[in-house]
């Protein structure tokens, strides 16, 4: 069964185009990455899809409802962790998480419960009697996460959740996405996540849709990706084919897409380099990717 | 926002009863239009009158001030602190938004009113018994005040409401909220300017315009709440 089925959807704003003809199926339980740059419409897909906002063209069906027919019953199955993390700043993140789990139906101590077993998964335990106004950025996406997780949601929409966290916060996040049997929308300009969520991805470009299906398929999509390669020693190596700057035992590489980063890995290999770690050096997919 | 208002329930009863001690025989002339005695008797009429036709109007702008106050957070302030998207995705329904809005601003305003008046009445009975003998409230006009507080908070909270969900933060509702309760502050002043009598038939009149126009403005605020406009401005 499809979980979220997006059917020639656009959206305008005042007359601008935010989103066009974007269509994409995701059955249940699969997870979906939407990678583009700021200003790509990630936001605004998930908006739709959440069914806040209305599309001006095309329909949106969130477990067989359309988003606008049936705007209460699919809010309770669904569940969203927007680019603020939408907290109560003079509340304890306890009072917050009781208030929001209290709309959607849910009794005090069954939030408590569910509380305590998400801030502990998400390392965030201590900060369960704190002022979420006293709370780092990276908390509170945290507690933010913990939230979208009250209502045991069908479908989980996720805007940047990792945008404030640092690399171990992020992990634990992208774990509990992974273990995760929601259907999960992630929406990111690192293109780090990608290798990170185990799901499909989707690739935005000004409002527009420039690749879709399995990592493998779309990694061609990704242009002008940029890679740093650490060895083990300082080997000079001669590695033809690709532009590439070494400096002791550090590789950088430009490559026309992402799809040649495998060819690159073992080009290294091949020519008997120990390679320590690959990281993209473009965290983020610049406006003009 | 809660003491101001107390202190002037005080404040404000206890000058009544100096001035009418003193010179409240001399000032009913200009104020009421009549003319009474050099005596207690005068005074009694004075602390009466002025306590009932100048004051409980005043107190009156209470509900109205303290509403617009609370209800110009309501929706903008849900927008300014971030929290409005995380609130509009839960699976309450416009209308409990709009109730759970207009009741947690109404509920203090009610509340507070309700305090200002039983303090402006007990401090005005108390010095009016102690130098006169005689107590001058509950009577029908500070009932009827008192009965048309809720109605007159429930028309500002509506108004504010509908204008905090179509503007960007506090300040511009605050501002733009001022300009349009302003008509219902006529209400208790055309009492102190002497335009209308404060009769029965009066507040009878004015509680029955209060209902209409807060199920009137309570409508437009149901009809008018767009979760797409809110969230996008």
């Amino acid at each position: 069964m499809r979980a979220i089925e997006v059917n020639n959807v656009s959206k305008y704003f005042k007359g601008a185009k935010a989103l066009e003809e974007v269509s994409f199926p995701l059955k249940k339980g699969e997870k979906l990455i939407v990678l583009g740059p700021n200003g790509a419409g990630k936001s605004t897909l998930l908006r739709l899809i959440s069914g806040i906002l209305k599309p001006d063209k095309g329909f949106i069906k969130v477990l067989g409802s359309n988003t606008i027919e049936n705007p209460k019953e699919m809010r309770m199955k669904i569940s969203f962790v927007g680019e603020n993390y939408s907290l109560y700043d003079n509340l304890s993140v306890m009072e917050n998480l009781i208030f929001f789990g209290r709309l959607y139906g849910l009794e005090k101590e069954e939030i408590e419960e569910k509380v305590e077993y998400n801030l502990e998964r998400l390392n965030a335990a201590n900060y369960k009697y704190t002022k979420v106004g006293q709370l780092s950025r990276g908390t509170k996406q945290k507690i933010a996460i913990c939230r979208a997780l009250l209502n045991n949601p069908e479908v989980m929409l996720l805007d940047e959740p990792t945008a404030f966290l640092d690399p171990k916060a992020s992990n634990e996040v992208h774990e509990i996405i992974n273990s995760s049997k929601a259907t999960i929308v992630y929406a990111t300009q690192r293109l780090e996540e990608i290798h990170k969520i185990d799901g499909k991805v989707l690739i935005l470009k000004k409002g527009r849709v420039e690749g879709f299906g399995n990592i493998n398929k779309i990694l061609s999509k990704i242009k002008n990706v940029k890679v740093e390669v650490y060895l083990l020693e300082s080997k000079k190596l001669l590695i033809n084919g690709f532009k590439i700057l070494q400096k002791g035992n550090r590789i950088e590489a430009e490559l026309d897409s992402a799809k040649e980063i495998p060819e690159l890995i073992s080009k290294i290999i091949e020519k008997g380099g120990k390679i320590l770690s690959v990281s993209y050096l473009n965290e983020s997919i610049s406006g003009d990717w | 926002m809660v003491g101001i208002p107390i202190i002037f329930a005080i404040m404000l009863p206890a000058f009544t009863f100096y001035i009418s001690k003193y010179a409240g025989t001399s000032i009913l002339p200009q104020i009421a239009g009549v003319e009474v005695p050099q005596s207690s008797f005068g005074s009694i009429y004075f602390i009466e009158f002025f306590s009932t036709n100048i004051l409980g109007p005043i107190f009156m702008t209470m509900p109205i001030i303290t509403a617009s106050v609370l209800a110009a957070d309501s929706f903008a302030g849900e927008k300014e602190r971030k929290t409005a998207e995380a609130l509009l995705l839960t699976p309450a329904t416009n209308e409990e938004l709009l109730v759970g809005k207009i009741l947690a601003s109404l509920i203090p305003a009610v509340l507070l009113t309700t305090i200002v008046f039983l303090i402006y009445a007990g401090i005005t009975d108390f010095f009016s018994l102690k130098a006169f003998g005689i107590e001058i409230f509950p009577n029908m006009s500070w009932y009827m005040m008192l009965a048309n507080s809720p109605f007159l908070a429930l028309t500002t909270i509506g108004l504010v409401v509908l204008v905090s969900t179509r503007v960007k933060g506090i300040k511009e509702a605050q501002q733009i909220s001022t300009l349009l309760i302003l008509p219902l502050l006529i209400i208790p002043f055309m009492s102190i300017f002497n335009i209308a009598k404060l009769t029965l038939q009066f507040f009878i009149l004015m509680l029955a315009t209060l209902i209409i126009t807060s199920i009137l403005v309570l409508w437009f605020s149901k009809k008018l709440f767009d979760r797409e406009k809110f969230i996008m401005l």
